[in-house]
């Protein structure tokens, strides 16, 4: 049986994951269209904030709060790490993230950027749907003992 | 299988896992169940499935899922095959939650007290047992919306759904599910958004914070390796920055749910959690999801100590008991064996009067439930429990009066816990044989005072 936690953090696992898919088929849609099309304009407003999220967790050690939106943000941040592993340095990682999120704002306005930016997107996506696979992947395997076998509890017989 | 790309074999895999749990939920309807709920929610997984079967047979003819590379295609179609684990929870979990398998009695009142006085009006529970020595709680429906919103589905899954597990092999043993009250917690902790309220006041020493930080990141001395050889100065920083997070984050949840469980159920949720948290961890292991138990305990105390009209009816085994708990409790201060916890336990320490107030706050408008207030009503029914007349009701004026659930379950803990020696002399039992009798007592009351309290309504 999955404790709460893990079971909390399947779920978290999953929908971000489902989310970076999303965000990879919308980069790929629009590198096989030449443009990016109005049905995945919310997706990427959306990948744009995520990189966001990224960058608070980047700086959180130089301030120091807490808050529901910073445990977010370590996640994030986490997961982005996972996602760039040759990327040492902190300024480096911050630098490369606010480039990515540069594209993205360049394909919202101008509904296009070139082909090798927007690839550079959809590789860092996939590799944070990596990391998070990762994660629902650790969950799943922790839960290994059998579900749905009544075998340790007693019926109450009693109770109509 | 016979499909000629390697990404529709996946694909027919997964949609195998569709149609055998779509076999799996159909015998799973027929089943009798605590509450009229379990057979909306299995309808409700069953329509989840068929939207995710064609889900997948649509993707075998969509043409940009066609011009993904494989290693994205396999990632998206493996992704639905996890889900499948989830989903495979959520259905034993229902399977377990049929009569002959939950603490029936409990179901609706909780309900009653989650919908009624808590007013969360969706509020629905499924309590389970587990095969381990322990309780769980899941917030099932907000958990399973997250991930189905993510994929565009339009079942609608109560928000408010939660199911709470306990262990299996002691289900008679209805006192200590007291415990309950804590899981009930995590529910509200949600619903009342109680982490925006709490979390930025937790506010761990910046100094000591940088000081470690830059202990692991700086440069050795010659000859010496430093662990940023080994791992990235990003990782470094991403490894602080998420512990003290999460800790933080499950730490100020999990007191919080002890204060809403002890402002639920009053003294009966600190007697349960004695009882069964004693025995499940040391008292200062810090290198658990949960914060040691001696953090805990401190929070109930504090709690407990306002109850003076309370603790002033105690008998001298129960006063004794709680006294050797709180010394225990109060010895020393928290100390954390290592400076993550360090940093986060003691900043936590500090808005230990937040928690309390915000606990207060979530159980609704009649507030909680005050042991000191009901004293009277407690002193009678401890009597009805001694003389083993299940404690559900008051006789006044020549009429019966329920009296509150928590009352049922405080007033079987203040006899429970002076030993129950008189009885066993008595009847002559053993000290085992006299606890599990005096559980079925006390099982008994919750479900005539549930009954008397329909009774009335319908009336």
């Amino acid at each position: 049986m999955l404790s709460e936690t893990e079971f909390s953090e399947l779920s978290d696992s999953l929908s971000t994951g489902f989310f970076a898919d999303k965000v990879v088929m919308s980069l790929a849609r629009t590198q096989r269209l030449g443009r990016l099309q109005d049905n995945d304009r919310p997706t990427i407003k959306e990948a744009k904030h995520l990189l966001e999220h990224v960058l608070d967790g980047v700086e959180w050690l130089d301030k120091k709060k807490l808050d529901a939106k910073s445990a977010e943000s370590a996640v994030a941040f986490d997961r982005a790490v996972h996602a760039l592993p040759s990327i040492r340095v902190p300024s480096k990682f911050h630098d490369y993230i606010t480039h990515l999120g540069q594209i993205l704002q360049t394909l919202q306005e101008k509904g296009n950027a070139s082909e090798e930016e927007i690839q550079e997107v959809r590789s860092f996506f996939f590799s944070y749907a990596r990391a998070v696979s990762i994660e629902s992947q650790r969950v799943i395997e922790r839960s290994s003992e059998p579900q749905g076998v009544m075998i340790w509890a007693q019926p109450n017989q009693e109770t109509p | 299988m016979g499909s000629a790309q390697p990404r529709d074999s996946l694909i027919e895999s997964v949609i195998d896992h569709c149609l055998a749990f779509a076999d799996h939920l159909e015998p799973l309807y027929f089943r009798q169940y605590a509450s009229e709920f379990p057979p909306k929610f299995l309808r409700q997984l069953s329509d989840l499935n068929e939207a995710i079967l064609e889900r997948l047979k649509a993707l075998k003819a969509d043409i940009d899922f066609q011009s993904l590379k494989h290693e994205e295609a396999e990632q998206h179609i493996l992704r639905y095959s996890w889900l499948y684990s989830q989903l495979y929870v959520a259905a034993s979990i229902v399977e377990r939650s049929d009569v002959p398998h939950t603490v029936v009695e409990l179901v609706q009142p909780l309900k009653r007290l989650m919908q009624l006085q808590c007013k969360l009006k969706e509020f629905e529970l499924l309590l389970h047992p587990l095969p381990v020595l322990n309780y769980s709680f899941y917030y099932l429906g907000n958990d399973l919306s997250k991930v189905k919103d993510q994929l565009s589905i339009s079942v609608a899954f109560p928000k408010q759904l939660i199911t709470v597990g306990f262990p299996g092999l002691e289900m008679r043993r209805l006192l200590v599910h007291s415990i309950i009250s804590h899981e009930l917690g995590h529910c509200l902790y949600v619903e009342r958004k109680l982490e925006n309220k709490l979390l930025k006041l937790v506010k761990p020493d910046k100094q000591k914070l940088d000081a470690l930080v830059k202990k692991w990141a700086e440069t050795a001395p010659a000859g010496q390796r430093t662990l940023s050889e080994y791992i990235s100065e990003v990782e470094i920083r991403s490894f602080f920055t998420r512990q003290i997070n999460y800790l933080a984050k499950l730490w100020v949840k999990e007191l919080t749910c002890d204060a809403i469980g002890y402002c639920l159920f009053g003294p009966a949720y600190l007697f349960a959690a004695i009882d069964f948290l004693t025995v499940a961890y040391a008292f200062d292991d810090d290198l658990h999801t949960h914060p040691p138990n001696r953090m805990r305990f401190l929070l109930l105390y504090k709690m407990l100590d306002k109850e003076t009209g309370f603790l002033n009816i105690l008998a001298p085994q129960v006063k004794s008991f709680l006294d050797s708990w709180r010394s225990v409790t109060q010895s020393r201060t928290p100390q954390f064996t290592n400076p993550v916890s360090d940093l986060t336990g003691s900043a936590i320490l500090n808005i230990y009067d937040h928690i309390i107030s915000a606990a207060t706050e979530a159980v609704g408008s009649d507030g909680p439930y005050s042991a000191s207030e009901n004293a009277t009503e407690l002193q009678h029914l401890v009597k009805r429990a001694e003389a083993l007349i299940p404690p559900n009701e008051l006789i006044k004026n020549g009429g019966s009066h329920e009296v509150k659930f928590q009352s049922v379950l405080n007033a079987g803990w203040l006899v429970y816990l002076t030993g129950l020696e008189a009885l066993q002399a008595k009847y002559n039992w053993e000290s085992w044989e006299c606890k599990t009798k005096f559980n079925e007592i006390i099982a008994r009351a919750v479900e005539l005072n549930e009954i008397q309290r329909r009774w009335r309504e319908i009336q």
